[in-house]
């Protein structure tokens, strides 16, 4: 277990590396730098400018001197809004993370009795209908399922808002947009992992045994069948943290995929790596949580 | 004399497919989408007047990016069959342009991608033992990237390396659709397909490894073929069933991906357009015309809907045992 653990950090440390090395790399490639779009600036007042940024050394002294500073637990400052990168990820990371785990929590809840009741009821109608409704739900884009939710829901109940952030149930549209697409996968891969356990022999001899099939159920299948659906949440959860752009945008929530897409657009490279990291130090958090819960849960991955 | 003739696993494959009606229809929707964005559009363009004014008052098949502000959300009629937009351009022709741009993105990003992961997979699982467990390990450490974020970044520097590359294509005399498509939207293709392979590669990989095993392989081994022979002529025509699958899978998703950076603005940009950016601009007019997010909505989910239904029931038919249960 351990030694499994140790493996694992190692291995989400290289990730990080090489997270950071590509992006510092790309974004200081892109067509276009903070400074672009700002025609007030002469030569003179943009030398200065790009100097404040250490834009006018060479790429290895760059990196050199943002590895030293990263190690300082300072991620620099955004060219753009004049604020701490470190500051604007502590203010956009609480929205991105109510709208990932509220996702999830909808996800879990709609796609797991989902699929547990579609392979229970192997080849019936129930079965059936509900795999049409997950691959629909696989089919339909956030950006199409969103603003239809929002005018549907958001038009005529009187506390969800269509738009904006701040108020007490302003997470519900969005956070059901993020998650209902992750809550058909789930339904797919629980009814598979289901059936592959129901199937199984230990699973027959229990019924021969004349145990009540509710007993199966919860005491033998269940255990076993949700496996590959845990194995897929962890990184089903740190996607829906780190991926939560379009729903954002839609919704005009002030997250983490917000700024990375202005980020992006002007160039703003300390926000955009700052971002980037963050993002990358999640998911390999995230998964590092899953694998150890599912070594936990299957003795014989240990 | 009658010799009785076995069935081959693609004809038996194609018998099963049929009877899965649901994945038999998907089949003939796919067909005519793509006849329909592909087909229409070129026979349109070819028989269409000179005269604009001439094409946007009599014509059938409208410029899709001619605007005419006073005929700006026009209603569908036998003028525009789908009505106007916001500039008064017609939709039913951007409907068509804007999906091949998606179809087009979705499949030279798969080709980009499976060319990619089959090639490593199938290295990877061919020579197995410790170059295995290397560049399967690299995957790993690929799959840990936020897959949309390098994405973004990497389709803005390719495109930027396009631009710059933009006047030698004029110099080598290509045409201007070819220069635009080169320029504007195999960046997009690349980005997608460049970090989109990995899945294909593990798939690829662990078929090669369980069939380089068996006994015909074994047998052309000792016949004496090289490995690159044993590899792509020998094991991996075998592997063609899991491969169709996953590419069919794979398609629907990229589009989607294209669709996705389209809305966010920064994948397509003007004058091209995709469905991506039908479906960007029609969700602000949701309230007062919700027809230019729903018509293009109904499309794009039809498609996508169609293409995974495609490659369900293909994988049920090529690979029977699957689906026993």
């Amino acid at each position: 277990m351990f030694k499994i653990i140790l493996s694992r950090l190692a291995q989400g440390l290289l990730v990080l590396i090489f997270l950071y090395t590509v992006t510092f790399f790309l974004a200081r490639w892109m067509p276009f730098d903070m400074f672009t779009s700002d025609k007030s600036l002469d030569a003179q007042a943009l030398q200065v400018k790009k100097a404040e940024f250490d834009l006018d050394k060479t790429y290895w002294e760059q990196y050199k001197i943002s590895i030293n500073k990263l190690f300082q637990g300072d991620l620099r400052d955004s060219g753009m809004m004049k604020q701490p990168v470190s500051k604007i990820i502590a203010h956009s990371f609480p929205v991105s993370f109510v709208l990932g785990s509220a996702g999830m929590l909808i996800a879990i809840i709609i796609g797991i009795p989902a699929g547990i009741i579609a392979a229970l009821r192997k080849n019936s109608m129930i079965d059936y209908s509900t795999m049409l409704i997950a691959l629909v739900g696989i089919s339909v884009p956030a950006f199409v399922l969103g603003p239809l939710l929002a005018k549907g829901l958001g038009a005529n109940v009187s506390f969800l808002k269509v738009a904006g952030w701040g108020g007490s149930f302003d997470w519900v549209l969005p956070s059901i947009t993020l998650g209902l697409a992750t809550a058909a996968y789930l339904a797919r891969i629980t009814r598979a992992g289901m059936l592959d356990i129901l199937s199984q022999d230990y699973i027959r001899t229990a019924k021969a045994k004349g145990v009540s099939e509710q007993n199966i159920i919860i005491k033998h299948a269940l255990k076993g069948g949700l496996i590959p659906s845990i194995a897929y949440i962890g990184p089903a959860f740190a996607m829906l943290i780190t991926g939560s752009f379009i729903v954002e945008s839609i919704f005009q929530c002030p997250g983490m995929g917000k700024h990375f897409i202005n980020a992006t657009k002007n160039g703003d490279i300390f926000l955009l790596q700052g971002i980037v990291l963050f993002f990358g130090c999640l998911i390999v958090l995230v998964n590092l949580l899953a694998d150890i819960l599912l070594v936990a849960l299957n003795p014989r991955l240990r | 004399m009658n010799i009785e003739q076995g069935n081959s696993l693609w004809s038996d494959a194609w018998i099963r497919l049929k009877k899965n009606r649901m994945a038999y229809f998907s089949l003939w929707l796919i067909v005519l989408i793509i006849f329909a964005c592909f087909v229409i559009p070129i026979v349109g363009g070819i028989f269409a007047p000179e005269d604009r004014v001439e094409r946007a008052t009599n014509y059938w098949f409208k410029d899709p990016n001619a605007t005419s502000l006073v005929n700006k959300f026009a209603a569908p009629s036998t003028q525009h069959f789908l009505g106007t937009d916001q500039l008064g351009r017609d939709l039913f022709s951007r409907l068509l342009f804007g999906g091949q741009i998606s179809l087009l993105v979705g499949l030279v990003a798969t080709i980009i991608s499976m060319v990619l992961g089959i090639s490593y997979g199938a290295i990877a699982g061919y020579l197995g033992k410790k170059w295995d467990a290397v560049m399967m390990r690299i995957v790993d450490l690929l799959y840990g990237l936020p897959f949309l974020v390098i994405v973004i970044l990497l389709s803005v520097l390719i495109s930027k390396w396009a631009k710059e590359g933009q006047s030698k294509l004029e110099v080598w005399g290509w045409s201007e659709a070819l220069i635009n498509i080169t320029v504007n939207i195999l960046p997009l293709c690349c980005a997608i397909g460049i970090l989109g392979w990995y899945t294909m590669a593990r798939v690829v990989r662990s078929q090669v490894l369980s069939s380089k095993k068996l006994e015909y392989v074994e047998a052309a081994r000792s016949l004496g073929l090289s490995h690159p022979n044993l590899l792509f002529k020998q094991i991996l025509p075998n592997l063609l069933g899991p491969i169709i699958v996953y590419t069919t899978l794979t398609i629907p998703g990229f589009i989607l991906t294209e669709s996705s950076l389209s809305f966010l603005g920064l994948g397509v940009q003007a004058p091209n357009s995709s469905w991506g950016i039908l479906l960007s601009e029609g969700a602000n007019f949701m309230e007062t015309q919700p027809r230019l997010l729903v018509i293009p909505s109904v499309v794009f989910a039809l498609t996508l809907l169609a293409l995974n239904f495609l490659g369900d029931g293909l994988r049920d038919a090529l690979d029977p045992k699957a689906s026993k249960d």
